[in-house]
This record gives structure tokens, sequence and C-alpha cells, in this order.
């Protein structure tokens, strides 16, 4: 095979930050084999390697050449050779050396991969199954451990051995750098030894992998664990724990960190053809001087309107120099990164103000920043009220005497709207966190923030800025607006963004430009990570520290193409928020605030990890005296529901329950009688989708026809895992679900299910044509039979279709054509049929019934809210993570949907071809809501949802003037984030009524105060529209 | 004619360019009296205003034809009531159906409810618009059809051309010369296909060696946009495979077909009649112009619809409508022409893909684990889309390979 003199093979795996090179005899024997580490110049790496190599073996005689590896493309492009898919390779050296490993654990620097592997009899190698990888994210890859390892001081090598050392590893953050890098901090200054913490990194990464990478899949053994960082002996053993596995069921390859060029050079050399052959090394060295055009970036950014100084500079108001006390509401915001104060006047305007580093220690800074603001004004003044907000706010709340005590989400946006009534969206970026709120009319109607990516958030500038040497603070902006050809980075994690940096700066770009592309990059990494798909509206304010930041602010107008508000005292604007709330709420009786002077009120804190997620936040647990105990230092609002909250709704029915006895009556009034062991007279019935509709009919149905119905039990967080588990196509969260009802049913004995094809519902409007259900759910016993193994256990998947949007004869042409499948005769499916209509009827008319009496029993005052969704999102409480039961806590009477009279809504024509049964009754019941103004909407829908996608314009358009609260559930959402914004929604809306009130009572009376015109933009003052 | 144009309606129609079959809708308009226009293929300033007037969570395709309709009311030419887009509708249960509904309240919102939206609907025979008789049908119908073919036959010869480009040229000269034709008063198309057939047998190929056949289904735009699927049969091509695609007529052959069991369930026997009717002179139509290609074409007709669900019975049942009974019928159809892979295409969160990706798991383990690529588009570059395509293509490779082994041994 060899051509004349021709008898070496060269493999080269061009990977993100090592070059790994190897050289073959014809038989495929390794003579050489080199890791080298490339600091961010590919090209030249390989080009002192193969010299190196050159030295010894004569390339002259290399025949075949395979490159492979993120950055293989271009070298193939000038050293020639042939280009092998990384996967592939990979695959084909592991089928060589280890053909038995069914799951490939791959880590290189900046890309992670799982491969599962089948064997090949037909080759006695292996096939490729399945692979996924690593996108955008450093968590579970080897830079993110390079990045600690040089934080701690050490290299990457001393690193590995010293967690060896550890015994008891801790738990830290894997996900995100950033947050990884606070839980280091901290468990440095608890004096953590290093090895410890080196260990619990390394188990942060291998439980990074196994969820991000992983994905749910299961690592079937054995499994062979390669790239670069299988070198770590202590991701070894964190892998070997975190899966599992008996010490030896982890393999690792001979050659672990070549598996990529060696499976790349063997399989170029098994093909025929010559391929593109080794151009010599001097193609690569003469291409290298001349291959380096300048890159192509993004416009320059730039600021249209001279406001530094009005904007960033905003200063208190100075106090006149008369002798008579000044009411003041104090604010108090805490953060993870900073706590603010500030104290503000009837005119809401600044007084004076305090923007501190909290550090870890919240209590001590606010005990600095009141003391500071007491000595500056506190002569002058009589506290009013005092609000407070942020993480910790009911910590923050007690210790300081607050009246008022909201969530962040309700203070920034009261803060926003007091500025500007009309402003619709706010971005607000602080230094951990970063928050995204959308307001309707006044009303926040939806919002997200940052959990488990620090990408969009002023420490991902901060990180990088310190990289490139410039100061945050003073130098970033104005080097930013310099730029004229800013760097195109895109949004990355923090992590990648410093090897794309080094790169660029090898390259020899401006430090301008990688500034200014910087300051692109937070603004695609808020706006994709944070913001995602939801509205961004047309007036943006821009809160938060990092709004400082000119570049920033620019970039976020250039990629918005919309005009961005920073508002004054923006860095502040949560403490702002919470003393407006607090004068709003004041009702004069005087306020509990308990002094400046906070030095003599003792506590006693401990602390303890959370482990409700990866995040694995340190919580601090503080106690006041005898008070009870309240917690500080969660990432997400678990800790931040108020208990004492609870109990406000005792009062109201529970609809939701009543829903659900209506739907269970025929179930219940069977299963209360004698079980039968019998399987052969068991139907089971999974508690999903349409069913949470039709249970009465087909429990009626199948009672008649002599069946006992079993029903499998109510989404909980254990069949969710399994659903998640079994899932083949990523759909909505209801599809998802339906498979761990099924094997719920399988677990309770059952070998008989009822899954049927329901294509259409009844007809409720000659104007609706067609009464779809959305295919997925049409198509749901198709699905789950792909998913779940039926046949296998000798299980009945019983899936007959059915039109019910048809007429009774021919709907009943279909039942007995089931029926009689299930051996019944005609007369029984007849008898059987009219029970179950009937049923089904009685269920809809004691709804729509009890519906009327609670319609009519509303007053101006009850807080009543219809949960405008599909039935099984609204009344699955697993589905909905107990909305109705936690809007009963908060005092809000939730109604469900079905049971407003949905067909007296009249049909506007644009939205008539409306084929959806769903979509036709959630635009029907906005339209009742909007027209009844006792009424308000929370809007349930799914990531992943098609049809709401298109319905949820509809809805908004039926609706248009009247905000309704938008929440998306999927299987990550948590409880705390569902009651946060509904606290901020309700919040909202009383503070528009409130408002109201107050404008009519003040239209009475006087006119409304003028806030000063000559200092504008140095307070925050109330529009007087 | 130009006259006559301007009188029907006296509006232009922009036709969306979801694929060639554009041109030929544009000369079966002109032909019967309308002013017509294909609107630029979607570009980078196509997302832009698609994703302004768009939450992000439809369809991509929506997002796409949002962005085309939008860019074109903002060029100079644009002349609001004289402008009138094309969207054809379906009326369920995929998302398809909602476009023209939420492309109208768009166009409000930017300020055009002067400009039409107009959807003819399959359903109705087009009655609903007035002039779209069944001169406009059969010329509809024949140069959609054409099409098809042409694209097949491009797609099986340019893999194999000797000099590179040059089944592309032909492929545009004779695109050209069917939407003329179909333009003209006489149209003659089966005189036009003859020369089609000429043109395509003079390019010089080499298949000895035939190469790896993928067989792409999934959702029509998609599929068929190559601005949408980033370009997918050309990296099929460019990594050595044949590219299939599912053509434009299997969607209207089954929406008659649909149409027809409809009316006979609801026992509505006229209705029943006459689209029996229509879609035998349909197949006999596709039949006629496909049949001068059998000795140039694996893939030349298309099957029966009703063969197509047979051949889906095993996963799903009829009565589910939309595409997805499709893909997974037309799949098991290329793999019984020989395809050696699938690719299942489809936009991000498709129900009808979704449905699809959902069975692909026991439709591999039926067919010998035949390599399956489930690809949601949302308009991003997914920096792993490339790797997960040429490792699909090594599969193809591989189980080409195989199959051709495993055939040898039954012999």
């Amino acid at each position: 095979m060899t051509q004349e003199g021709k008898d070496l093979y060269l493999g080269i795996d061009v990977g993100s930050v090592s070059v790994k090179v190897v050289l073959l005899d014809a038989h495929q024997n390794i003579l050489e084999h080199h890791y080298i580490r490339s600091k961010g110049q590919p090209m030249a790496t390989v080009l002192r390697t193969l010299k190196d190599v050159h030295g010894r073996h004569s390339l002259d005689r290399v025949a075949k050449l395979a490159v492979a590896g993120s950055g293989g493309k271009l070298v193939a492009q000038r050293l020639g050779g042939t280009l092998v898919n990384e996967i592939v390779a990979q695959t084909k050296a592991v089928g060589r050396f280890h053909p038995h490993i069914r799951t490939v654990i791959e880590i290189g620097g900046e890309d992670s991969k799982l491969l599962i592997l089948r064997p090949d009899p037909r080759q006695g190698s292996v096939i490729l199954e399945d692979f996924s990888m690593n996108t955008m994210c450093a968590a579970g890859t080897g830079s993110f451990l390079d990045q600690q390892a040089s934080r701690l001081g050490l290299s990457i090598e001393e690193f590995a051995t010293l967690a060896l050392k550890s015994e008891t590893p801790p738990r830290m953050a894997g996900r995100c750098s950033v947050f990884a890098k606070s839980d280091m901090i901290h468990l440095q200054q608890i004096g953590t030894p290093d090895y410890d913490i080196a260990a619990g990194l390394c188990y942060a990464v291998a439980r990074s992998f196994k969820s991000n990478i992983g994905r749910g899949k299961t690592f079937i053994k054995p499994i062979a664990f390669q790239g670069g960082v299988a070198a770590n002996p202590g991701l070894v053993r964190a892998f070997e724990d975190i899966l599992g596995l008996e010490q030896g069921q982890l393999i690792i390859p001979e050659y672990f960190a070549f598996m990529g060029a060696l499976g790349a050079i063997f399989i170029v050399m098994e093909q025929d053809s010559k391929g593109d052959g080794f151009r010599g090394l001097e193609a690569l060295e003469s291409d290298r001087k001349t291959h380096s055009a300048p890159v192509q970036g993004l416009t320059a950014l730039h600021l249209d309107y001279e406001v530094e100084n009005e904007r960033f500079a905003a200063k208190p108001v100075a106090l006149d120099s008369g002798s008579e006390l000044i009411d003041v509401y104090l604010g108090v915001d805490v953060g993870s990164l900073s706590t603010n104060v500030v104290a503000i006047d009837r005119d809401r305007r600044v007084l004076a103000r305090r923007y501190l580093r909290t550090a870890g220690r919240p209590i001590e800074a606010i005990r600095r920043g009141l003391l500071e603001i007491g000595e500056e004004i506190g002569a002058r003044i009589r506290v009013c009220g005092v609000g407070t907000t942020g993480s910790g706010r009911y910590l923050t709340g007690d210790f300081v005497g607050a009246d008022v005590v909201r969530n962040e989400i309700t203070a920034q946006a009261t803060a926003a709207i007091e500025i500007d009534p009309t402003v619709d969206t706010v971005f607000e970026i602080g230094g951990q966190d970063s928050k995204y709120i959308s307001i309707d009319d006044g009303a926040v109607v939806d919002f997200e923030m940052n959990k488990v990516c620090a990408a969009g958030t002023g420490s991902f500038l901060e990180e990088q800025a310190e990289k490139l040497g410039i100061n945050i603070v003073e130098e970033f902006g104005k080097l930013a607006l310099a730029s004229s050809n800013p760097g195109k980075f895109g949004d990355r994690c923090t992590v990648f963004m410093e090897s794309d940096l080094v790169s660029h700066q090898q390259k020899g770009v401006p430090k301008e430009d990688l500034v200014a592309g910087l300051a692109y990059s937070i603004v695609y990494n808020y706006l994709n990570k944070v913001v995602g798909d939801r509205r961004v509206g047309n007036n943006i304010f821009f809160q938060g520290a990092v709004a400082w930041n000119s570049g920033v602010v620019s970039a976020f107008e250039k990629v918005t193409g919309k005009k961005i508000t920073v508002p004054p005292h923006h860095d502040v604007t949560g403490a702002i928020g919470a003393a407006i709330l607090a004068m709003e709420t004041d009702k004069g009786k005087g306020s509990s605030f308990k002094g400046f002077d906070l030095r003599h009120r003792k506590h006693s804190s401990s602390s303890f990890t959370c482990k409700g997620c990866e995040n694995m936040c340190e919580i601090r647990k503080v106690t006041f005296g005898e008070e009870k105990p309240l917690f500080y230092g969660a990432r997400c609002e678990k800790y931040e529901v108020n208990d004492d909250k609870k109990h406000r709704g005792a009062h109201l029915p529970e609809l939701f329950k009543e829903r659900e006895d209506l739907l269970l009556a025929d179930f219940n009034s069977h299963s209360a009688g004698e079980k039968t062991k019998d399987q052969s007279r068991q139907i089971g019935i999974p508690r999903v989708l349409h069913f949470y509709e039709l249970l009465p009919f087909w429990t009626a149905f199948f009672h008649r026809l002599g069946f006992e119905v079993v029903l499998s039990e109510v989404t909980n967080p254990q069949l969710i895992y399994r659903s998640v588990e079994n899932v083949v196509a990523e759909t909505c969260f209801p599809v998802k679900v339906v498979h761990g009802h099924i094997l719920d049913l399988l677990d309770k004995g059952v070998r008989r299910i009822f899954l049927p094809s329901i294509i259409n519902m009844p007809r409720s409007h000659p104007d609706h044509q067609e009464n779809y259900l959305c295919p997925l759910s049409q198509a749901i016993p198709y699905i789950a039979k792909s998913a779940i193994s039926i046949e296998e256990g000798h299980i009945e998947l019983l899936d007959p279709y059915f039109h019910f949007q048809r007429d009774r004869r021919q709907l009943f042409r279909e039942i007995y054509r089931f029926g009689q499948g299930l051996g019944k005769s005609k007369e029984t499916v007849t008898e059987a049929f009219a029970a179950a209509q009937e049923a089904q009827a009685t269920f809809e008319r004691k709804c729509f019934e009890r519906g009327q009496e609670i319609l009519s029993s509303l007053d101006d005052a009850s807080r009543a809210v219809v949960i405008i969704s599909r039935s099984y999102n609204g009344c699955d409480p697993g589905l909905n993570l107990g909305l109705p039961k936690k809007l009963r806590d908060m005092g809000v009477l939730a109604i469900p949907m079905d049971f407003l009279p949905l067909e007296t809504s009249e049909i506007l024509p644009e939205l008539a071809s409306m084929y959806w049964k769903s979509g036709q009754r959630i635009i029907a019941a906005g339209d009742l809501i909007k027209k009844n103004p006792q009424l308000h909407g929370i809007f349930i829908t799914n990531f992943k949802c098609g049809p709401d996608s298109f319905i949820a314009h509809f809805l908004r358009h039926r609706m248009a003037g009247k905000p309704y609260l938008q929440l998306e559930v999927d299987e990550h959402s948590a409880d705390a984030g569902v009651i946060t914004r509904c606290e901020a929604f309700f919040d909202s809306l009383e503070r528009k009524s409130i408002i109201v009130e107050q404008e009519i009572t003040s239209a009475k009376t006087t006119q409304r105060k003028k806030p000063h015109s000559g200092d504008q933009g140095a307070h925050v003052n109330i529009s007087s529209t | 004619m130009s006259t006559s144009a301007q009188r029907r309606m006296g509006r232009t129609i922009y036709i969306p360019h979801m694929s060639d079959h554009a041109y030929v809708v544009r000369a079966a308009l002109r032909a019967s009296g309308f002013d017509a226009e294909v609107l630029p293929e979607s570009d980078q300033e196509t997302l832009l205003w698609g994703k302004k007037y768009s939450s992000g969570k439809e369809c991509f395709p929506f997002i796409t034809t949002t962005g085309d309709i939008v860019k074109k009311t903002k060029s100079p030419d644009f002349v609001p009531e004289r402008a009138a887009f094309f969207m054809p509708t379906a009326h369920g249960p995929c998302r398809f159906g909602q476009y023209c509904q939420l492309h109208r309240i768009i166009l409000d919102k930017v300020g055009l409810p002067q400009v039409m939206v107009l959807s003819p609907d399959s359903q109705d025979s087009y009655s609903s618009i007035e002039g779209l008789n069944l001169d406009f049908q059969i010329r509809g119908w024949l140069g959609i059809v054409a099409t098809d073919i042409l694209e097949k036959l491009a797609r099986e010869t340019r893999p194999y051309e000797h000099i590179p480009g040059q089944t592309d040229r032909v492929y545009q000269e004779c695109l050209r010369l069917i939407s003329q034709n179909l333009e003209g008063r006489k149209a003659s198309i089966l005189k036009t296909m003859r020369v089609v057939r000429h043109k395509f047998s003079e390019i010089p190929l080499d298949r000895r060696v035939r190469k790896p056949i993928i067989g792409v289904v999934g959702e029509i735009y998609i599929r068929s946009n190559r601005f949408t699927n980033n370009n997918l049969v050309r990296k099929i091509e460019a990594l050595g495979g044949e590219a299939w695609v599912a053509p434009i007529c299997e969607w209207i052959f089954y929406t008659n077909y649909q149409y027809l069991a409809r009316s006979r369930d609801l026992g509505q026997r006229f209705e029943a009649l006459k689209a029996r009717l229509k879609n035998q002179i349909q197949v006999w139509m596709e039949h006629m112009l496909a049949r001068p290609f059998h000795h140039m074409l694996l893939n030349a007709e298309e099957p029966s619809t009703k063969k197509v669900l047979e051949y889906s019975a095993p996963y799903m049942h009829p009565s589910f409508g939309g595409e997805a009974i499709l893909s997974v019928g037309k799949a098991i159809d290329y793999i019984k022409r020989g395809a050696s892979g699938i690719i299942n295409t489809m936009p991000f969160t498709c129900m009808p893909g979704l449905v699809v990706t959902a069975i692909s798991k026991k439709f591999r383990e039926d067919f010998h684990n035949i390599p399956w690529l489930n690809i949601a588009y949302d308009g991003q570059e997914e920096n792993t889309a490339m790797t997960r395509l040429e490792a699909f293509m090594h599969q193809a490779r591989e189980y080409q390979r195989w199959a051709k082994e495993h055939a040898k041994s039954h012999i």
C-alpha cells in the first residue's frame, strides 16, 4: 500500500487548549506522541511540534495525514491532509483499543463529549449510537478546572494530586465558574484546606458533566474516560464516586489524550483514496506569514447624547437650611454583592444614599449604611417608614424594623414606574445577579433572573477587565466608546472568553476593540441567557450597578436598536423602590424603625449548604434573640418566601379542589367499593392531558362496561423524574409527564392502559369549524409506544381514536367499535355511552353553576384571578407547582377557567379560524376577564408549547389594555419563582389601585404637587401625568 | 397581458420564496391575469424583521415569512394599496394554519391595514379568490410536479457531475423553461419536460459508485427552504452523500386524500366523489410528467398517499392528521428505494416534528438501526450541528456498506 519511500502516518488533533500529535508506522505502531498546550497559538504550536518530530523522523516520509479537533479545519487547510470529524475519530480509536466500551466520557479543554456506543459484531468494532456535547458553557470542561487551579495558585498537575488528599470534599457550585469563585472564597475564609477545595471542584465538574452533558442518558458500563483531563486522578475518583462505579469500571485508555488523533489517522489509513496529501512544513510556514487578515468586528459603540454627568453621577439633593424636621422614608436593598440604603423625602427625592459592598456580611453592611446616613442627615429628619427588599429582605426587615418587605422585582419596577409610568421593560444588571422585568400599563407581567450562569452579570465584566488590566469604573466605558472595530466574541461563558481574549490579543487586536467587544458580549449574554425569548418593549430602563458603564449602555442600544434610558440613581433603584413602597403604605401610624445606630442589636448566626440544586448555595441562618430564624444567601428565591403570609386566604373557597371532586365524582363513587384483583377487569387511565376534562365521560363509560378504573397518581417529583428519564423527544412538560404516569400505572400492576388519540373536541360555536387538540396530544399513544416498550411486558395499550367534534351518531360509531373490541355488546356500549355523556354534562353544568355563584359573589375588594390555561396545566398541581394553593395563601381566589361562561364570549372575526379548542377557550377567557373589572388573569403556558406561541399573541390582542401575568412552567421551575412572580404582579396591581385612589382624592382636594423642575435628573420624581 | 393583470384585483401578489416552486406559482398566477412577483430569498435582514415582530417562540418559517413580508413593505417600490401577500393556509392541527391570522395582526400593527394577505385554501378549491379558476389549478399543479421532478433530477445528478456547477446551470435553465411555458397562453409542459430530459442526459457523469442516499423528510418549509435549513442538501453533498428531499406535491396529494377520507367518514358521497376524481387527475398528471424520467431517476414517481399511510400504519393511525404521518411513511419509502440514512428536519418546537422524533426510536429499532438524525432549526447556527451531521454521514456510509453485504449474503 505504501507509496515509494512514504511509510509514516501522522495524526494531529487540534483542541482548544492543546495540540496532540501522533506518528505511526505502516503497521500502526506508535512511534511518537506529543501533547502540547497551545496557549492560544495552535498553528505555531503545530509547527513547532512537527519541526521537533522532523528532527528524528523525516516528515518527507509522511504518506498520509489526518487532522481532527475543534481547530483542525484551519490546520488541514494549510498542511493538507484529511479532516476527520472528532466524534467519529474518538469512536474509531475506542473501537480499536477497547471494543467492549459502551460509554465514553471525553473531557478536553473547552469541549466535553459523551459518546454512547454499541458493539458492532459485523466488524468487531463499535458503532456510534448517540452522543452529546457541551455548548457555550464551561461547566464540566477542562477549562473550568484550569481556571479554578490558577485561582488557587496551583498548576493543574498540583491541583489534581492535591485533590486526592481530601477525605470529605465540600459541595461546591460546578455550573458557573463565577459562583464557584464565591464558594471558593467563602471556603477559604472559613479555613478549608486547599486539597478539600480542589477535590470539591473535581466533584463539581463530574456532577456538571453528568447533568449538563449526560442529560438523563444512562451511562452504560464499562465506561472509558479520555481526553486531556483524564490525566487528573482527582477527577477520575470523582467520576467513580458520582457514577457509582467500582474500581476498574472506569477505564482510562493508555493513550487517553490521543484518542482523537489516533482515531483520525486510523480512519484515513483505511481509506483507499490517497486523500489530500501532506503538503510539508513549508506550506504552513509560508502561509502563516500571509494569513493575518484583520478580523471583521461589530459596529462601533457610541452614545447619541451628552449625558454623562446627568445620568452617571446623580447626587443626592442638598437639604435646605431650614430647621424643621423633614419626613423621610428609608429603603434598604441587600444584594449578593452590594447593599444599598437610601433616604427619600415625600417628593421622592433622594436625600442620602449609600452603595456598599455586601462582602458576605449583610448585617454589617446595613449597620454601616444606616449609621453613616444617620450621621449625615439624621438630625434633620423624621423617619416615617422603612422598606426592605433584595435577597434576605425578611432578615433585613427584622433587623432594621421595616414597615414594608417586598421582593426586588416589585421594588425595581416601582422605582422605574415612578420615573416613567410608560416604562415597559427593565434590564437590571448587578454584580452576580441580573434581572429582566416586563411591565404592562404599570403592572409587572413577567420577569426572569439569572440562576445558573453569571455570564450576563457585572462579575463577567470585572473578571475580563482584570485580565486586561483595566479599571472597570474609570477606564472601561471610555475605552469601549473609543473602539472603531469592536471584537466579536458572541455570547460565551466567562471561562471561554478568557481564551478568546488571549487569542485576540496575540493577533494584535487593540485594547479598545477588546473592551468594546466585551461590552457587546455582556449584552448578548444577558439578552440570550436572561431575557431569552421574552418581550423587549420600546421604553427600556437599564438599572443596576453595571449601568454606570457607558460602553454597555451603548452596546444595548446597538443590539436592541432601541433607546435605553438609564435613570438617575440607577445603582440604588431597588432601595428607592422599597422606600417608595414604604411611603405608599404609610397610614400615618408611625414606623417600627429601630433607629440608625444598630450596633447594639445582637444576633447569632450559623450556616449550611442548601442541596436544592447544583448551585449549592451557602445559606446563613440568622436569629435575633428569641425570634424565628431567618435565612440569607440563596441564589434563588427559595428562602425568601414569607411564612407569615400563609393563611391569609383561609376564608376563601378552594375552587380547584371542588373542581377535582366534580371531575372524580364518578370515579370516587365506584372506587369506594370492593377492589378487584382481576387484572382483566382493570383499566388504567393516566391522569394527564385531556383526561383533566374528559375523566367524567371515561370513568362512567368504563364503569358501565363493568371495568374497574385505576388512575395514576397526581404528578409528583418522582414521577417527573422518571418521565424525564424516559422521553425520546424534548416536548413540552405536560407531554413528558405522560411517560411517568404510564410507568406509575404499570407499577400499580395494571395490564391494560387506556390512552386514546383524541382528535378533536365538541364544537361549541358554529364559527369555530375545527376544534382540534394539539398534534402532540393527539399522537400521545404513538409517542408513548415508542418510548416505553409496551409489548415486552405483556401490556395492552388501548389506543382508539375519537372525533368528539362529530355528531352523536358518528361519535357513537367510533365508541362502539372500541367497545366491541373490548368484547361488549351493542346494547351495553349504547348504555355506557349514554351514561358517559350524562356524567360529562353533569360535570360541565356543575362547574358552570359554581362559577356563576362565585362570579356574583365578587366585589371590588376581592382579589380574584382566573387561571387561564389548558385544564391539565391549571388543575394538576404537579404541573403548576401548586399555584392555586399558593395564591390562596396569598389571599387570592383562584378560579378554574371552565368555571367561566366561556361560551358567552363573542368571537372576534380575525380570530374565528382558531382551530385548537384550547386556543378558543383561552381567548374566550381573556375576553371575559377583560370585561370584568373584578377579575384578573394568570396565563400558564409551557416552554415549547406550539399552540401557545400563537395563542399568546391572540390572547394579548384580545385582552389589549388589561395586564395579565404569564407563567411559563417546565420541569425546572421552582416554587419560589412562581411565588415571587405572583407577588410582584399583585403588588403592582395594588399599587396601581392605590395610585388611582390617591389621584382621585388629590384631584378632589388640591392639585398634586409638581416636581421641582430645576434639578432634573438629580432626583427621582414622580410623573405629573 | 399587463393590462388585464392590472385589472385583476389591482394588486401585485407577492409569493414568499419557500422553494423554486414559487416561480411556477407566479407563472400560473400571471397566466390567470394577475400581477405576481416572487419575494427575494430570505436573508439576515429577514431574520431581523422577523424576530422584531415575533416572540421567537413561533415556528421558524413563520418568523422568516413575517420577516420577508415586513422587509418587502420597507422597500421603496412598495405600494400598500396595490400589494397582496400570498400565504396559503390550512385548518390545523399544526401551527401553519395560524400564520395568516397573525400576519394580518402584524400588518395592522405596522400600520398597513390596506395590505392584503391572500390565503388560498385547498379545502374550498381556491374559490375564495376570484380568478383562481380551474386553469390556474391545472397550471399550478403541473408546475409544482414539474419542479419537483426537476429538483429530483438535480439532486440525483449533481453529486456525480464531472464539471462542477454544470448541473446547477442546466437546472436554472430548465426552471426558466418550465415557468415560461406555464405562463404562456397555451402550455405544453410535456414537450418542455422532454427538453429537460435531453438537457440533463447530456451532463457527463461518473456514477460508478453510488454515494449513500440520505432521505430528507420532515416539515415542508424547512426541508424545502435552503436559507432556513442552512443549505442542508449542499452540506450532505459536500460530505459525500446524495440527498433526496420529500417533494412538495406529497402534501397536496395528502390534503386531497384527507378531504376524501373525511367526506367518506361523514357520509358526504358527492364531496367524496369529487375528491376522488381530483385525486385521480392529479395522480395521472404526475405520472405523465414523471414517466419520461424513469430510466434516469431512482425516485421518479411518488408513491400514492394510500401507500405512504400504509407504510406508517404500524406507528400511527391515519386519523392523526398532518405532516408527521407523511414523514414516517416517506422515510420508509426512501429506505425501500435504497436510502442509507434519514434526516427529519423541522422548525424548533414543531409539533409534528417532535412526534416524528419520538417515533424515530422505535422506527430505527425496526429498520436495522438505520442512521437517523432529527434536526430542529431556529435561525441560530449551532456549533455542534456540523459535527452531528458529519457523524451521521459516517454512520450512513457504514450502513450503506453493511446493507450491501447484507443484500449479498441473502442472494
